[in-house]
């Protein structure tokens, strides 16, 4: 599967961070629409930044299978305080980008870039 | 007293991918069981199976409905799609309530739990797929089948063993007899050819093994029996309120009469003669007919040494001198021991054996046991105008189901 480009990207990511930070959370959105496409069997056009679950179709059950799927690929633990928040593409996204902080980011860059082979079971 | 009619059937089995497929093949004498393709059994000291051949999901559904569904559960659904259109029944929205499904199945959704635990404990995973739980239930499915047509009305699934779709099918058939409902799907389902549980089985040395000669490994009755062969599919009843039938003009292949169930409470894997007995008898009670009114049973004969000896006896029992006069025979010997889905392949073949007038063959048959010396049907199919019949199903663990099918006339 190609990744979106960010540049692609509707609406941007504003979240009050650096130029560089700003790119690389754009990479993440680009995966994590990648994965929500791959998930839900959905084609990555049909997903926006501002896309909500529910627009998308994507109900409880969808949802916990999609927070695995990004545990899995990003090699995180994400909280389920944490995930009760996520209800749409942007929140997943701002969400992880939390989640992430304090990591090596080179890490995450070349993993959003599908350079590093996800972790699979 | 309210009758109850079938007026659907469904199969998927090693035998057919349809339920007249499976019965042609079943009159052939064709046997379902090769070597296993759904992985390498080359370790294994039994490597055959009755496995659906060349059966690829996506025929049937697309992938998002797929992430969902244990392939038990895909078996169940196809055999529910087929009944549901050989019966011609539209459930309107008002009748929903008075429309269930009962689903057996002995292992549910052992191949999602098989997947889950080896993450876990040989790849050493710290989470499993969020989908472990709904896919592998052993309700998934009796309740994907509800949500695919909408029956909201009494639905279960059962689970004792290779009784599990007998006794399904006797307790749709009283939900609708004692007027809790007017329409059921009824049957079972089983995916159970695992490494795993392919190993499990090996262990208890009830196992055919083939020697080579896979469609050949179920010898039921014949006194070269080696033991079982495992099998996998589903096969779906429709069955009817009489009157319910004949208002919307439907083909009625049989009627389902009697059904009895008791437990052994003896020996957790040995069978014994009065357990059988009493629930052939109280099949027979309910159905108010006499042991001679019987023309052919389909067999439990699972081809091991224990279980068709004593079934043999129990038939003696339950017969009396009648029992020389039974045909009967064991159609595992082709589509295998499908586990909770067998007695619903068992009993789809004898509502066939009643509505076409021709008993399916104990296929494989060589040599006579003085032990079993009855009529087992030897590898030819027999053509007879039967009226009533047995279904039989003694489990491991002492829970027989019995089902008495009669011609609808």
């Amino acid at each position: 599967v190609e990744i979106q480009s960010a540049s692609k990207l509707e609406g941007g990511v504003s979240l009050g961070i650096s130029n560089r930070e700003e790119k690389i959370t754009m990479d993440v959105a680009a995966k994590v629409i990648e994965i929500i496409a791959r998930e839900q069997h959905l084609e990555l056009d049909a997903i926006k930044l501002d896309s909500s679950f529910e627009q998308l179709g994507i109900d409880s059950l969808d949802g916990v299978n999609i927070l695995f799927a990004l545990e899995e690929e990003f090699k995180i633990d994400i909280p389920d305080s944490v995930a009760q928040n996520m209800k749409g593409v942007r929140q997943v996204v701002d969400s992880l980008t939390r989640v992430l902080e304090g990591r090596d980011i080179s890490d995450l860059v070349a993993m959003a870039k599908g350079d590093t082979q996800p972790v699979t079971n | 007293v309210r009758r109850v009619v079938v007026t659907g059937l469904g199969v998927i089995a090693s035998t057919g991918k349809d339920s007249e497929a499976f019965f042609t093949n079943l009159v052939e004498g064709r046997s379902g069981v090769r070597r296993i393709t759904q992985f390498d059994p080359s370790a294994l000291s039994v490597q055959i199976a009755a496995e659906i051949p060349d059966y690829r999901p996506t025929d049937y559904f697309p992938n998002k409905r797929l992430d969902l569904l244990d392939r038990f559960t895909e078996f169940g659904l196809i055999a529910a799609r087929e009944a549901m259109e050989t019966s011609g029944l539209e459930v309107r929205e008002e009748e929903r309530r008075r429309f269930g499904v009962m689903m057996g199945s002995g292992m549910g959704g052992a191949q999602t739990y098989e997947v889950g635990y080896c993450s876990l404990y040989a790849k050493g995973a710290t989470r499993v797929h969020p989908f472990t739980i709904p896919k592998s239930m052993h309700n998934a499915a009796t309740s994907q089948i509800c949500m695919e047509f909408g029956a909201q009305g009494p639905s279960l699934s059962t689970s004792t063993a290779c009784s599990s779709a007998g006794h399904a099918i006797g307790t749709a058939f009283h939900h609708i007899k004692f007027n809790l409902a007017d329409v059921m799907l009824a049957g079972g389902s089983e995916s159970p050819v695992t490494f795993g549980i392919m190993r499990f089985w090996e262990s208890v040395r009830v196992m055919a093994t083939g020697n080579g000669d896979a469609s050949h490994a179920c010898r039921p009755f014949s006194a070269d029996r080696e033991g079982l062969v495992l099998g996998e599919g589903a096969a779906v009843l429709v069955l009817e309120e009489l009157e319910h039938a004949r208002r919307r003009g439907a083909t009625i292949y049989a009627e389902l009469a009697g059904y009895g169930l008791s437990s052994d409470a003896g020996h957790i894997t040995q069978p014994t003669i009065d357990g059988p007995t009493r629930a052939i008898q109280m099949a027979l009670d309910e159905a108010s007919l006499n042991p001679q009114d019987i023309e052919y049973i389909n067999a439990h004969g699972t081809g091991t040494r224990l279980n068709d000896s004593t079934e043999t006896q129990v038939l003696k029992q339950a017969f009396g001198a009648h029992a020389c006069k039974l045909a009967i025979s064991s159609t595992k010997s082709m589509h295998g021991h499908a586990m909770g889905a067998t007695a619903a392949l068992e009993a789809a073949a004898t509502v066939l054996a009643l509505q076409k007038r021709v008993i399916p063959p104990t296929a494989n048959y060589t040599d006579p046991d003085p032990e079993c010396d009855l009529d087992y049907v030897p590898n030819q199919a027999r053509e007879l105008p039967i009226r009533a019949a047995l279904s039989n199903s003694f489990a491991f663990g002492g829970l027989n189901a019995v089902l008495l099918l009669r011609r609808f006339e």
